[in-house]
């Protein structure tokens, strides 16, 4: 267990190191998930406007 | 091979075949980077485990300057060629490079405090990378300046154009100019003064990095081209309606 915690607080830098892993992941998970949700909403508008068309 | 891919169609289907690919190559040079970055590689001599953040800031710069590059090239290619493509290439990758650049100034920050004692201080390289983040804002701005979208796309592209200016300087602002950020230590003529150990994690992030900007870049233009053709359907359906 006290190589868990001594693993984890960086040697006392802790504070410092995981914050930044913490903050690239969820810039990079962020910016993929709007452009993601961003296409399928465009996707569903497509669909839903060429549905109309043929009605 | 641009006007081929200018079609939402096709674009559709080799996204479709390329994506799964990228993604794939993401994950692994990631999981392997992270493992060599947390795990294997030693601490600093000198600056400890903090050395651990130089894993994802530094390729966070690089990616900065990289999609700026990429950004400005396809809008030269747009201006001078005036194919449509690339300024869809050029505004999908504005705010992708615009993340990476937000992520290498935060994480530098969260170094320079336990290393320098502050977060920030108004010296050449910070600057120069604040500016290019500043220059991605513009670009993304300009991207819906005006409701003519050529004008859009041409003043867009003239900004990013005029922004390259910046990455040399960005570059060597290091030995311009008395800064308290380091010297280059990886890309340098001499050849990298960073041990194998350390440059193992490095360079799989910054793979991964180059993966992931590339399959968002995809969905971005696939997004993009689906709001075309959205818009030219709501043109049909008007059209009809009348």
């Amino acid at each position: 267990m006290p190589e868990i915690f001594e693993y984890f607080s960086m040697g006392g830098y802790g504070w410092f190191v995981w914050p930044c892993y913490l903050v690239v992941g969820a810039g990079l998970i962020g910016i993929w998930f709007q452009s993601k949700k961003s296409l399928e909403k465009r996707k569903e508008e497509i669909s839903a406007l060429e549905a109309k068309f043929k009605d | 091979m641009f006007n081929f891919l200018a079609n939402p169609m096709r674009f559709s289907r080799l996204s479709l075949k390329m994506k799964p690919w990228i993604g794939c190559f993401t994950l692994c040079f990631l999981l392997s980077g992270l493992w060599f970055a947390l795990l294997s590689s030693p601490a600093d001599y000198q600056q400890g485990d903090t050395v651990r953040i130089m894993y994802v800031h530094v390729p966070c710069a690089w990616m900065a300057m990289f999609v700026f590059l990429f950004l400005a090239t396809f809008s030269l290619i747009g201006l001078i060629w005036r194919h449509p493509l690339a300024y869809v290439i050029a505004q999908s990758a504005a705010p992708i490079g615009a993340c990476f650049t937000l992520l290498c100034l935060i994480t530098g920050s969260l170094w320079g405090k336990p290393m320098w004692g502050t977060w920030w201080v108004w010296d050449a390289r910070l600057t120069s990378v604040l500016i290019l983040f500043f220059l991605y804002l513009g670009v993304m701005t300009l991207h819906k300046a005006f409701d003519d979208p050529i004008r859009c796309e041409k003043s867009a592209a003239i900004l990013a154009i005029f922004g390259l200016i910046n990455l040399p300087i960005i570059k060597f602002s290091v030995d311009w100019w008395n800064t308290l950020h380091q010297p280059a230590s990886v890309i340098k003529m001499s050849g990298p003064s960073i041990h194998f150990s350390m440059l193992t994690p490095l360079f799989l992030i910054a793979f991964s990095f180059i993966c992931f900007f590339f399959y968002v870049l995809l969905i971005r233009i696939e997004t993009i081209l689906a709001s075309k053709r959205l818009e030219a359907l709501h043109r049909q359906f008007g059209k009809r309606a009348q």
